[in-house]
This record gives structure tokens, C-alpha cells and sequence, in this order.
């Protein structure tokens, strides 16, 4: 089912018949995706695990280049990740530059700034995510928390209008967790972001999104795009007890669901048993 | 794939030959110091017996001095890892000798034991038993405990521990201080026959040097970093041959 | 296995001293009993020693030589880091260069003596250039090495934050590769010093190597023990001015490193 179409001018992101495989073609990954998002949407991209989440993602950044149809950024195709374009990783401990504080860390895509709008945009960040008070320590001296809201200070610096997030959250405790999903929440609907977020939480895609894609087994294809008409702003426990989030979440689940049946195979043979409308 | 790699590799190869002839033919370097290549392989070539029979005597002072450097080395260091009062005690002493370049002990070990194969093979043993006592060491303590603790359940006594179960647990990080040590020993070797005149490659180089035959120079220095590498390479292949079942030999 | 308690630790050092001291009191002894030129007494060593650490011969002998030490590794840190990190990061160059790059490493460093003799006499120059030519493969090579390994999520958020390859190198290339190329560093030292004893020992009036040659041939061993206790000496004030340095500039490596763990 596709979502009803809410006729945006131009889509912000625009994912069109993506192909993608590895080893020469030997792994297919990506096959055919598609799908589009709206500006200042909160977009979120759920699917079974190793289904090739992370490479769409990278394509989407320009960090990869697929085998086959295209990634269209404000409707143009763009050789490398343009400047709009924010992500952040889920290894945060492998994101942060280690030689760098916390604010160097934080202005470190700033450098075609002055001096001065560098340092306002820096201590906007940091404020944002609330780690002003920590802008002088390093990275090692961080907790998990600390050292992914860097990252998130890090993308949000640079004034994004797309922020792509790659299971941000996996590597954290369940409070840090819960904490840091307010916090992305509140910075996209404050600073009116385009969200992109992979995750395999499905809870947390109800939850945080607008709109839901779910992706099929390798080779991926959209399957489903769910729409969220939730309330915002969104809340940890009211939000997660109402019915429209358990019937949304019902949905969601048993979508990912049927893309996981025993004995299904990673590598399809060119069959495929189900077919966007 | 592989074939592209060793294409490229020839390739480089001949760009750096292709280099050195251009020095030459610019005269940013006098032709008569730096022969032509072919010059120097002909007179490899030629010489070819001469460098075999200096490369067997560097190589016999070597392999003496390498084996007891194994032998004693290693004993040390499995000793100093399994007494840890030992070690202590002798830190200083071992802190005080490791910085000194053995190669300044030349001097030393002419005075005390004169010219001849016992001073080689001192000098070559003092200078490689580093890095097969600290890499021996290294090996012993860095043995994972719960090996130990296995053979402690088992019933197993200390000596058969150490014998069993450590020895073979420390062999790898053994195996890289000999290769080490093999490198250093090569070098200690060439520079003594430099400096005493004993038969060997730096004999050789020093003579032809001395005489005016720089091409056979050229091709007696090339020669020793093609057995630099030889050496390193079968070192390599006896490594992961015997410790195949070793971290850092498996296949990756 | 360090002493736990205070007086562990005194035990310890107790020990050490013990051990110090008798195997001083036996040389000293056979000195005494057994007189041979390869056995001085302690107090004419300690005398060359003093010598040589202070005036005429400190200038004449010693500061030549830490001086030729300090220029070679320089020029090998400098050259080996550069050409290192660029081939590092280009890894097509990687290939090509290889077989040149090993045959470098294996080359036992010394026979390149006669040649450099042979280029620039026996001068200044050549003393730094072969303690230079010994110095640039580890370091070169460690460089190469910790290009390869920097952390492909950095590279990815430099591109995402638009860097160009030359901000790239600079900004994350070169810190990230800093630790492997200190442990280059470390072993382009060693070599920096056998290199200048090599130097001095066979083509040079002065230095500390020469020093040695030199009170060798005379039979002067008093001299000749102090030199390579003076050249011990050195080595230790150039380690331990290295590992300051790296500790400084690697703060950020060590605690990172441990935290991760």
C-alpha cells in the first residue's frame, strides 16, 4: 500500500529504482527501491535485519554510488554528499575524531566559516543537545550519551535541512536511549529537519516518525509506507500507551514480519512472491 | 588480480631502474660512481662465486650467533616471565644494556677477545638475544590464563604447565623476536667483516670499494638486501608452516 | 608484577642495588688481582667518563655525534612520514611500490656504507645521509600502515562535511596515523644510533665512534669503556626525550584506546 500522496513540489530526498549489490553481483542487496520525502518530514526506514538498511543510507549520503537507478537530493543528482546533507552513525565511538574535544568535534565540518560564526553555531549545538558544559572534554572521557549527542552536535552545526541518522541509538542503554529520542524529536521539530532514520526498533519508528518504509528481506524493495498521523509532540509513555500507536505498531510488525519467514532465502532466485502495487 | 599485482610490482621496479639510469645520463651523479644496472649484473654475474662464498661466510657467523641467541635468549626470557623476582632484580641491569648499539661494542670485543670467529659470533649473539628475550618474555606473559587454569584442573604440575602448555602458547610471540633477531644479526655480521676484516659480504663491499670496482660494489649491496629479504622470507613461511594454528598465522 | 607494598618495593630496590654492586665489586677485584689491558679499574673508567662528558671532549666528540643523530633522524622522520602518508592514502599507489619498498626494509642498511663512502667522502654529509637512508624505511613504512588503518567512519564524515583530499590528509589522516608513525619513530631511533656508530667507527676523525676506534687501537680501554658508556648514555636521553614527546603529542591516543576497551 502506498501512502496517500500528500503532491510535495519537490521531495527533499527521492529514492528512484535503486540497485545495489556486492561482490560483482554476486550479493544482491538493494533491488529496485524507491521512495520519496517530503521537506521537514521525519521519515523513518525499518526493515529485518541485514536487509541492507545501512547501504541505502550510504547511497542516500553519496557515500556510495549504486549499480542502478538514482538518488535525486531537491531533485537533482548530486556527485557528492551536498552541503545540506548531515548524518550521524551508530558507532559513535568510531565517529568522533579521538584527537579532538568535544567542541572541535562539533565544528568540525565548520571550516568554510569565520572565526566567529563558526564559534555561535558551535555553542548553538552544544547547547542544543546539552553538552555545553562538556565542550572542553574528549571523547574517551565521554559516556555512550555524551559521546552520540557529539555526533548529533556535530550534524546539526552545520545547519542541515536533510539529517540522516543510521540506527543512532542500537549502541546505548535503554534510558540513555529513550532520553536521546526526545532530544532528536525536539532538535528536528525545533530546527523543522528532514529526518531520515534507519532503525530496526520498530517502537521507535512509530515514535519518532511521520512516515514509516519498510524494506524487504535482501534484496530490499520498499514493501510498505505507512503514514503516522500521531500528535506531536510525541511522549515516552502517553504516546507509546495510546491505541493509534498500537494499532500503527501492530502494522509495522507484522509488515517486518512477513519478511521474515523461516527458511526464506538471503539471495532470492528471481522469484519475487510479492509485488509493490 | 594477483598477476596485476605483480605486473605493477615489475613495473615499479623497472620505473626505479629506469630512474637510476637517468641519473646516470644527467650526470647528477658521476658515471663512473654509479655503474650502469647492467653493468652491475654483469658484473654479478661474473662474480658470482666470489659472493657465494662471502655470503656462506657471513652466513655461518650469523647462524651461529643467531642459534644461541634463540637458545640463551629465549632461556632468559622464559625465566625472567616465570620469576618475576628475577626480573625485578635485574631490571636495571638489562635497562642499563638494551640502548647500547651492539655495534659500539665492536671496539670492546676486539680488545677482549681479538680478531677471529669467537669475536664474531659473541658480538652477533649479544646483539640479537634482545629481542628473543623481550619477545619471549612478552610471550610468556601474555599467555591467556585460562589455558593455564585448564592444565591446573586437569591435574597437571608445574613443570608440565610450563613445558605444555605455556611453551607452545608463548611459540608465536617467540618466532617473531628470532625473525627479528635475524635481521639484526645479518647486520651485526656485514659491519664487523667491515670493520675487521673478516671474510664475508662486508669484506667484500669494503674490498671493492677500496679497489675501484664499484660495479662489483653495486652488485655486492644488492645482493645483501635481496638476502635480507630471502632470509626474512623463509622465516615468514617457516612461521606460518609451523604455527598455522597460531592468532596472528591464521589465514584472515 | 610490580611491588605492591612499600616494603615490597624497598625489598626491591634492595635487591637491585645487591645485585649492582656485587657484580662491580667482582670486576673490581679481577681488575685488582688480575691486571690486563681488557680490564680496567673502575676509577679510570669513571675518570675517561668524566673526561668526556664535560669540556673539550664534550664539544670535540660528543656533541658532534649526537648532532649527526638528531639531523638523520630528522631528515628520515620527515621523508619517511611524507612519502609514508601519501602512499597510505593512495592505495593504488600501494602495488607498484611494494617490491621497492620491501627490498628497502631488508636491506641491511650498513652495506650502503661503501656506496655513500664512495658519493660524498667521507664527510658530514654522508655520516647524516646513511643515518637518514637507515632511518626513512620504518618510519615510512609505519606511516604507510597508519594511513591504511585510519577509520573509514572518519573519512566517511569528512566527506560528508565536504573536506577536500588535501583537508582530508591533513585533518584526519595525519593525527589518525600519528600513534603507528611514533612506533615508527621509535625504531628508526635505534637504527639512527647504530647507524652513526657505524659512521664514526669506520670513516670519521671525530664523534664518539671514532673516539672509540681510535682508543682502541691505541689499547686505551679506560677510554674506550667510557665511549660506549657515554654513547648508552645518549641513546637513553634520546629515548626518553621521544617518549616525552609522544606522550604529549598522543595524550588523546592512550586515554581513547583504554576507554574503548
Amino acid at each position: 500500500m502506498f501512502a496517500d500522496d500528500m503532491a510535495t513540489a519537490s521531495p527533499i530526498l527521492s529514492v528512484e529504482a535503486l540497485t545495489k549489490s556486492y561482490v560483482g553481483g554476486a550479493v544482491p542487496v538493494l533491488q529496485d527501491a524507491r521512495f520519496w520525502q517530503a521537506e521537514g518530514e521525519f521519515l523513518a526506514v525499518v526493515g529485518p535485519s541485514g536487509c541492507g538498511k545501512t547501504t541505502l543510507l550510504r547511497c542516500i549520503a553519496g557515500l556510495m554510488k549504486p549499480d542502478g537507478g538514482r538518488v535525486l537530493h531537491r531533485g537533482v543528482e548530486h556527485a557528492n554528499p551536498p552541503p545540506w546533507l548531515s548524518i550521524v552513525f551508530q558507532d559513535y565511538n568510531r565517529s568522533l575524531f579521538p584527537w579532538l574535544s568535544v567542541r572541535r568535534n562539533a565544528g568540525f565540518g565548520l571550516h568554510k566559516l569565520d572565526k566567529v560564526e563558526r564559534e555561535r553555531r558551535v555553542n548553538e549545538a552544544l547547547a542544543a543537545v546539552g553538552l555545553s558544559h562538556a565542550a572542553e572534554l574528549y571523547p574517551w572521557q565521554l559516556s555512550g550519551g555524551m559521546q552520540q549527542r557529539t555526533a548529533l552536535a556535530r550534524s546539526i552545526a552545520a545547519s542541515p535541512e536533510l539529517l540522516l541518522l543510521d540506527e543512532p541509538f542500537a549502541s546505548v542503554d535503554a534510558q540513555t536511549r529513550m532520553d536521546l529520542q526526545d532530544l532528536v524529536m525536539r532538535i528536528c521539530q525545533e530546527m523543522k529537519l528532514a529526518t531520515l532514520l534507519v532503525t530496526h526498533d520498530i517502537d521507535e519508528a512509530v515514535l519518532m516518525a511521520d512516515r514509516i518504509v519498510v524494506l524487504s528481506m535482501r534484496p530490499a524493495r520498499v514493501v510498505e509506507d505507512i503514514r503516522v498521523p500521531l500528535a506531536r509532540p510525541r511522549d515516552q509513555l502517553t504516546t507509546k500507551e495510546s491505541k493509534e500507536f498500537l494499532q500503527l505498531r501492530h502494522r509495522v510488525f507484522t509488515a517486518v514480519r512477513q519478511e521474515v519467514k523461516p527458511g526464506k532465502p538471503t539471495a532470492p532466485r528471481g522469484k519475487s512472491d510479492r509485488r509493490s502495487p | 588480480m594477483k598477476l596485476a599485482g605483480v605486473l605493477k610490482g615489475a613495473a615499479g621496479i623497472a620505473a626505479a631502474i629506469a630512474l637510476w639510469e637517468a641519473t646516470r645520463a644527467l650526470g647528477l651523479i658521476d658515471a663512473r660512481d654509479l655503474p650502469s644496472v647492467l653493468d652491475i649484473a654483469r658484473s654479478g654475474v661474473q662474480n658470482a662465486g666470489d659472493l657465494g662464498r662471502a655470503a656462506l661466510g657471513t652466513l655461518g657467523v650469523w647462524a651461529a650467533g643467531l642459534a644461541l641467541a634463540t637458545v640463551l635468549g629465549g632461556a632468559a626470557g622464559i625465566a625472567l616471565a616465570l620469576m618475576p623476582w628475577l626480573e625485578r632484580i635485574t631490571r636495571p641491569l638489562i635497562e642499563f644494556m638494551r640502548p647500547i648499539p651492539s655495534v659500539a661494542l665492536i671496539p670492546v670485543a676486539l680488545i677482549v677477545i681479538g680478531l677471529g670467529f669467537r669475536m664474531e659470533v659473541t658480538l652477533i649473539t649479544f646483539a640479537s638475544i634482545w629481542p628473543v628475550l623481550f619477545n619471549a618474555k612478552a610471550g610468556v606473559e601474555s599467555v591467556d590464563p585460562r589455558y593455564i587454569e585448564t592444565g591446573r584442573i586437569l591435574g597437571l604440575g608445574r613443570a608440565s604447565i610450563v613445558l605444555r602448555i605455556v611453551l607452545p602458547a608463548a611459540l608465536p610471540a617467540m618466532a617473531t623476536g628470532v625473525r627479528t633477531a635475524a635481521a639484526i644479526a645479518l647486520v651485526l655480521a656485514i659491519t664487523v667483516e667491515m670493520l675487521a676484516g673478516q671474510k664475508g659480504l662486508g669484506f667484500f663491499l669494503q674490498f671493492a670499494a677500496l679497489n675501484g670496482q664499484f660495479a662489483q660494489m653495486w652488485a655486492g649491496t644488492m645482493f645483501a638486501g635481496i638476502l635480507g629479504l630471502a632470509l626474512n622470507a623463509i622465516f615468514l613461511t617457516a612461521e606460518r608452516r609451523v604455527l598455522v594454528w597460531s592468532v596472528e598465522h591464521r589465514a584472515s | 608484577m610490580r611491588a605492591e607494598t612499600l616494603q615490597q618495593r624497598i625489598g626491591e630496590l634492595a635487591g637491585q642495588a645487591l645485585l649492582v654492586l656485587v657484580l662491580l665489586t667482582c670486576w673490581q677485584v679481577a681488575a685488582i688481582l688480575f691486571p690486563a689491558p681488557h680490564l680496567p679499574r673502575l676509577e679510570r673508567i669513571a675518570a675517561s667518563f668524566w673526561n668526556l662528558v664535560h669540556g673539550e671532549l664534550l664539544v670535540r666528540e660528543v656533541l658532534p655525534s649526537a648532532a649527526r643523530v638528531g639531523a638523520g633522524l630528522a631528515l628520515g622522520i620527515v621523508l619517511g612520514t611524507a612519502i609514508g602518508l601519501a602512499i597510505g592514502y593512495f592505495r593504488a599507489l600501494d602495488p607498484w611500490l611494494r617490491p621497492i619498498l620491501e627490498f628497502l626494509r631488508a636491506l641491511p642498511a650498513v652495506t650502503i656504507l661503501p656506496a655513500a663512502l664512495l658519493l660524498l667522502g667521507a664527510t658530514d654529509a654522508m655520516r647524516v645521509a646513511i643515518i637518514a637512508f637507515g632511518c626513512t624505511p620504518p618510519v615510512l613504512l609505519a606511516a604507510i600502515d597508519g594511513a591504511r588503518r585510519v577509520e573509514p567512519l572518519l573519512l566517511d564524515t569528512a566527506r560528508v562535511s565536504g573536506l577536500t583530499a588535501a583537508q582530508t590528509v591533513a585533518r584526519v589522516i595525519v593525527p589518525a596515523a600519528l600513534p603507528q608513525v611514533f612506533a615508527g619513530i621509535r625504531v628508526a631511533l635505534g637504527v639512527a644510533l647504530i647507524m652513526m656508530v657505524i659512521s664514526e667507527l669506520l670513516a670519521s676523525n671525530n664523534g664518539l665512534g671514532a673516539f672509540i676506534q681510535r682508543n682502541q687501537r691505541l689499547f686505551n680501554t679506560a677510554n674506550v669503556y667510557a665511549g660506549v658508556l657515554v654513547i648508552g648514555v645518549l641513546a637513553w636521553l634520546f629515548t626518553a626525550a621521544m617518549l616525552k614527546l609522544e606522550k604529549r603529542v598522543l595524550r588523546w591516543h592512550r586515554g581513547w584506546r583504554g576507554a574503548s576497551e
